[in-house]
């Protein structure tokens, strides 16, 4: 009997999921129910295709154990709730055979008796564990408790298979666990696993466009004309009261701008990396590499959006004269009709989130259209330049990319003209490289006279024997030297040594002198320099205690400051930016 | 007979002695500048004069609350947000209930109910053209309400 009625339930959700798939979709039946959104209606017939084939089952089959999934589900919650003191845990099983699994600390079988239904009674194995899922999570929670008292970092999870706690301890911190657990500080039961691990994963901190806001979504990325990132929303999101967040974290406002053309507003965000990317569905993540301004969004082109509620649906540009919601509306609005495959293109939640095609960012969405509610309405993009903001597109130097540690100092040198990196096709930084010194040359000069700054011409001599006038940075030599920065690396004969490297004691003498002039002299060191292996009588040991002093440089790591060690570009790049407080 | 006579007066009775308002239906396309009827327990209820050129569609979500006779939202991002009406919405009571009724007539949430509401955030709108003036004791972060406003499961 159960199968039967089996049956017929996957034959009318194959029929319904059919009916809705790509191939047989018709917006007109679908526009007649709501509730069905092709984005949703497409994942479950997809998964139970993929299953299958992973499986070697048929559709069918696949669609049963979703369901049958489904109801384990439920009958966890129901365990979890009425037999809490000896649940221990249940999991659905695929291979050598699709059952659910379901533990008890004692009593199994009469445990579960009131639970078995039908559509269970043949694929439920009832076992026997020895710690109560509760149980497991009291002692989970108090190891957690201890280790944050003892300030061990530590992730844990529950391992319902294994009826135990498993504790990952990053390497560097298992010396101190151990310590603890042996002077009896830290107690954990038998049933805690202990694995050390190289490190603990890392919290995810970036942000960027298509992600939800407390109200709203954001939009994309953007960087202030001065400098300043931070992601944009539509400015009906918030007002002078209220306050937007992401993640629980309130993003201050930084402008925000509702008339006219407009509906946007921009929030800085403390604590997370800008990056610009833009979420265009839910598991699709792109990066922004272009903006089409309004004026070049025609009429009838296929562009698609990414809201929190109705996901990511496209429709086809119908105006580019609608009026918007705000005050002295300009009619600049663009509209987005429901003709192109999808029904719904706006729902409540969704304002504020990205319009795009391909990386292509297009707009930020508005509202919904008063006389259809499917179709949509959004800012194009050309206008967050009224917050004196742009779209962050793709990182600026190929070989500098959004993760790599300097990125953000290396492209504040790059929009502050201080560099144009060290190859144009592709454009590239070179962050690893050795900074010579010849191109430290150029980067002070920058900075002591400004990003257009070009030295006087080099004349008949550099002064060094090493430089000769035909040397690329002939003339930013012999002003280096002329500014009494340095007096080269030899007097007699005179040498500059152009292509050696520069030390980290080296620089620290000439960030300073930049900054302060040639005349500038730092303080006494006095009884210690703050650094294990730089000694009072280090002969730069007084510049580089200022140095650290002054916040530009906190030497390599651990107390030390490696005065011998070559600077890289990129360390380059953030020495710079703290000592000429580049925005 | 008599029996479906009675039945019929103590219907009509039944209704005179409700605040009900039996709405018209008005197509939310349609501009309206007649101040909604509504309950006489919503001392305040701006509405705009005019249906707005689109719908926002910001959500917040949260408890419908009277409060000063005047129909805010209790959200769940710790905001008490004043609602403004679009065109369309009125207000009766029911058994001592504040409803909200939707231009076709429809009861869409009541007070007391949780709701999430579609709509945008103004600092002031009177731009939008109000059929009565911004309270005092009905303060804002005030909110236009747009598309929908539902009743929702509490989270």
């Amino acid at each position: 009997m159960y199968k039967q009625l089996r049956s017929i339930k996957v034959v009318l959700t194959l029929v319904l999921l059919m009916a809705i798939s790509p191939s047989g979709f018709h917006a007109q039946s679908i526009s007649a129910s709501p509730e069905i959104r092709l984005g949703e209606a497409e994942t479950p017939l997809g998964d139970a295709e993929s299953y299958a084939k992973a499986m070697g089952v048929s559709i069918e089959e696949a669609l049963y154990r979703f369901h049958i999934q489904d109801v384990g589900g439920e009958l966890d919650a129901k365990l979890s709730e009425n037999e809490a003191e000896t649940f221990a845990g249940i999991w659905v099983e695929h291979t050598p055979k699709f059952r659910i699994v379901v533990q008890f600390t004692q009593d199994a079988d009469q445990k579960i008796k009131p639970y078995i239904t039908e559509e269970l009674a043949d694929i439920l194995d009832v076992r026997t564990a020895s710690v109560s899922l509760v149980d497991l999570q009291n002692a989970q929670k108090e190891i957690i408790y201890s280790l944050a008292d003892l300030k061990i970092p530590v992730e844990s999870e529950i391992n319902i298979y294994d009826n135990n706690i498993k504790l990952f301890i990053a390497e560097i911190d298992r010396g101190r666990f151990d310590d603890e657990l042996q002077s009896g500080a830290l107690q954990i039961p038998d049933y805690a696993e202990v694995i050390t691990v190289p490190e603990l994963g890392k919290v995810e901190s970036n942000i960027y466009g298509g992600l939800p806001l407390s109200e709203c979504n954001t939009a994309f990325s953007v960087q202030h004309s001065q400098g300043t990132r931070g992601v944009t929303t539509a400015a009906h999101c918030s007002d002078d009261n209220t306050l937007l967040s992401y993640n629980g974290t309130i993003l201050p406002i930084a402008g925000r701008l509702k008339i006219g053309s407009y509906d946007v507003e921009w929030h800085i965000t403390p604590g997370f990396t800008v990056t610009n990317e833009f979420k265009a569905g839910n598991t699709d993540i792109r990066r922004a590499t272009a903006t089409k301004s309004r004026t070049d969004q025609l009429v009838g082109s296929y562009v698609c959006k990414y809201g929190v509620f109705s996901e990511y649906t496209c429709g086809c540009i119908s105006s580019k004269n609608v009026s918007g919601n705000v005050p002295s509306s300009n009619a600049t609005f663009i509209r987005v009709n429901n003709t192109c495959g999808y029904s719904d293109l706006s729902l409540p939640g969704d304002s504020g989130g990205p319009w795009f095609n391909g990386e292509t960012a297009y707009g930020i969405h508005h509202a919904a259209a008063p006389d259809d509610s499917n179709d949509a309405i959004y800012m194009a993009i050309n206008y967050v330049d009224g917050l004196s903001v742009s779209v962050v597109l793709a990182p600026i130097f190929a070989d500098v990319p959004w993760d790599y540690w300097a990125w953000q100092d290396i492209e504040r040198l790059y929009n502050s003209g201080i560099t144009a990196g060290c190859s144009t096709n592709p454009l590239n930084y070179c962050p690893a490289s050795t900074l010579t010194r010849a191109q430290m040359a150029v980067f002070l000069l920058r900075g002591i006279h400004g990003a257009a700054y070009s030295p006087p011409p080099v004349g008949s001599s550099t002064g060094f024997n090493d430089v000769p006038v035909s040397y690329w940075a002939a003339a930013w030599v012999k002003q280096f030297a002329a500014e009494g920065i340095t007096s080269g690396c030899s007097y007699t004969p005179p040498l500059y040594c152009p292509e050696g490297i520069t030390t980290h004691a080296q620089m620290a003498v000439f960030l300073l002198r930049s900054k302060y002039g040639a005349a500038y002299f730092p303080p006494p060191v006095g009884g210690s320099t703050g650094f294990y292996d730089v000694p009072i009588t280090h002969w730069a040991a007084p510049w580089i205690k200022q140095l650290a002093a002054e916040g530009i440089s906190s030497g390599c790591g651990g107390g030390y400051f490696c005065p011998e060690s070559s600077v890289t570009r990129a360390q380059m790049a953030g020495l710079f930016v703290r000592t000429f407080n580049l925005p | 007979m008599w029996k479906h006579i009675l039945s019929i007066i103590i219907l009509l009775l039944v209704t005179a002695c409700t605040d009900q308002y039996t709405s018209t239906p008005t197509s939310s396309n349609q501009a309206t500048s007649t101040p909604a009827s509504r309950s006489s327990l919503v001392a305040h209820f701006p509405q705009q004069i005019n249906t707005p050129s689109a719908y926002n569609e910001a959500l917040v979500q949260g408890e419908l609350v009277l409060i000063n006779g005047c129909l805010r939202v209790n959200s769940v991002n710790g905001y008490s947000i004043l609602l403004i009406w679009r065109p369309g919405f009125s207000t009766r009571t029911e058994q001592g209930t504040v409803q909200i009724i939707d231009g076709t007539g429809k009861v869409t949430a009541s007070v007391g109910d949780f709701v999430a509401v579609g709509g945008g955030f103004d600092d002031d709108p009177t731009w939008l053209g109000l059929t009565e003036s911004l309270q005092e004791e009905c303060p804002g972060p005030y909110y236009i309400v747009g598309e929908t406003i539902k009743k929702i499961d509490r989270p």
